[in-house]
């Protein structure tokens, strides 16, 4: 019903404004870029924090040392980095993607490790008793005990994690000078929802920003709701 | 031939250098219940877990059919207290965890456990998640999983305990059952227990160890009749001698 509406506005605002709607497909191929580079970090921060949570938790069995260690980590912001990041890749062919994905990287991937090392905590304490006593090893272990222990940490890092990135994407993707010199820009991807809102603001195009922003909540709002809520109403179904 | 024997089994806490089990020795004959008991924080938790494997003694050696264990083998099982099914798997799922080191096909264990859930009256509760059950049930499914396997020897940790009383009691003389009539491949139980009742309902041999660090103080044969009337006069008797063994410093 509310899509409904949203789409009967939407259809109106187009219909009357044809130069809305061509910023609305502006609008939308930038954030299909933006999506693709935020969940390919995404993939890949899981495919490098999974495996090491599971190492850490289940094999050196003292995950609660790391946790802290993390935690610290966790609260410097990747953006801090991004000048450092900037200058390492200057040259290289596409350096502008790669520091948007190195900045995507970092401002996921701690989240990710410090979400499913607390959750461990609430495992149940003879997991690992159980886990030798019966054998289970190899690729039982992973089926039956490891991505199953971590899931609901996972799911809680994996939404925080994106939205940390979606967060970073307005200065991962276009980085300039603008506040402290002439503004000129240093990294700057050809397209993204992060590097569109950054120019609205340096052409005060006010209408496309709106327009930007909109379709950036929308998109938010659909993904929390298909994807984040069902997730977790199905762990809740069973660890609850 | 003992089923297990533990021999001379010392063990100090790694970390903190505190010694809590010295040179404890028994034995758990073919066809024995034996029992387990001791002031709490004795150890007996920790010794029950170096019979499985699970923690290796720093002195001495428990042997299984006359073979040293290094590790949890196939022939002894174990009850947790607290059940410790894997509350993301179901209930059948649960049970197939016991058959992890055997060679059967997915299909037979599937069949097998399937089996054990109609026998240990769990029918229609084979898809459901353990958070579904009472705490009755869980601790059913926490037997067949340890008995899932077919092992000659069934290791408990207070499996009662976590029980109401009634519970308690329709367990106990359903293991009890199951035991006599052979019904299952165990054949010696070795269970740790805080209730002096329970163990003399059950056992054939009761181990009474002091405090710290845990020895033996007393291994009592109990050769009362079964089924064991708890209102008798032989067993009361009994049951305030062990008491008596317990407090004694």
């Amino acid at each position: 019903m509310a899509l409904f509406l949203v789409a009967v506005v939407a259809g109106y605002i187009f219909y009357t404004n044809p130069a809305i709607l061509s910023y609305e497909y502006q609008v939308l191929a930038s954030l299909a870029l933006s999506f693709a580079r935020v969940w390919l970090a995404f993939a890949i921060v899981t495919a490098l924090a999974f495996p090491l949570c599971v190492y850490l938790i289940f094999k050196t069995r003292q995950s609660s040392k790391y946790l802290l260690l993390f935690q610290v980590i966790a609260s410097i912001p990747a953006t801090i980095l991004l000048p450092g990041i900037a200058i390492a890749f200057s040259g290289f062919p596409f350096s502008s993607e790669f520091v948007a994905f190195s900045v995507f990287f970092l401002s996921g991937i701690w989240y990710v490790i410090f979400s499913i090392l607390a959750s461990s905590r609430n495992m149940p304490s003879n997991i690992l008793e159980v886990k030798s006593l019966f054998g289970i090893r190899g690729k039982l272990a992973w089926k039956y005990i490891y991505i199953k222990a971590l899931l609901p940490g996972f799911i809680t890092g994996a939404l925080t994690a994106i939205a940390a990135e979606w967060n970073a994407s307005i200065v991962a993707e276009c980085f300039t000078t603008a506040g402290v010199g002439s503004g000129t820009a240093i990294s700057c991807v050809g397209t993204g929802i992060g590097k569109l809102l950054d120019s609205t603001v340096t052409s005060g195009n006010l209408t496309l920003m709106l327009v930007a922003l909109a379709n950036l909540v929308a998109m938010i709002l659909l993904i929390n709701t298909f994807v984040w809520k069902r997730m977790y109403r199905n762990v809740s179904k069973v660890y609850g | 031939m003992s089923m297990v024997s533990v021999d001379q089994v010392s063990f100090t806490f790694p970390v903190s250098g505190l010694k809590i089990m010295d040179s404890v020795s028994f034995t758990a004959e073919k066809g024995e219940f034996v029992s387990l008991m001791g002031p709490s924080g004795c150890g007996k938790s920790t010794l029950l877990r170096i019979i499985a494997g699970l923690i290796r003694p720093t002195a001495g050696k428990v042997m299984y059919l006359n073979r040293q264990i290094y590790g949890p083998t196939l022939g002894m099982s174990f009850v947790f207290q607290d059940f410790a099914l894997l509350p993301w798997l179901t209930n059948l799922e649960n049970i197939k965890l016991g058959l992890s080191l055997t060679t059967l096909t997915d299909e037979e264990k599937n069949e097998k456990a399937m089996e054990l859930i109609d026998r240990f009256g769990l029918t229609g509760f084979e898809e459901y998640y353990p958070n579904a059950l009472s705490g009755g049930m869980k601790q059913r499914v926490g037997i067949a999983r340890a008995i899932a396997s077919e092992p000659q020897v069934l290791l408990m940790d207070e499996p009662f305990s976590a029980l109401d009383e009634l519970t308690a009691n329709t367990m106990r003389s359903d293991i009890m059952f199951m035991l006599q009539s052979k019904d299952i491949s165990v054949n010696s139980v070795i269970m740790v227990t805080h209730n002096v009742e329970e163990a003399v309902e059950l056992s054939d041999k009761i181990i009474i160890l002091s405090g710290k660090p845990a020895h033996v103080k007393d291994a009592r044969a109990v050769a009362l009749k079964r089924p064991r009337n708890k209102r008798g006069r032989e067993f009361i008797e009994i049951v305030d001698e062990v008491y008596a063994t317990i407090a004694k410093e």
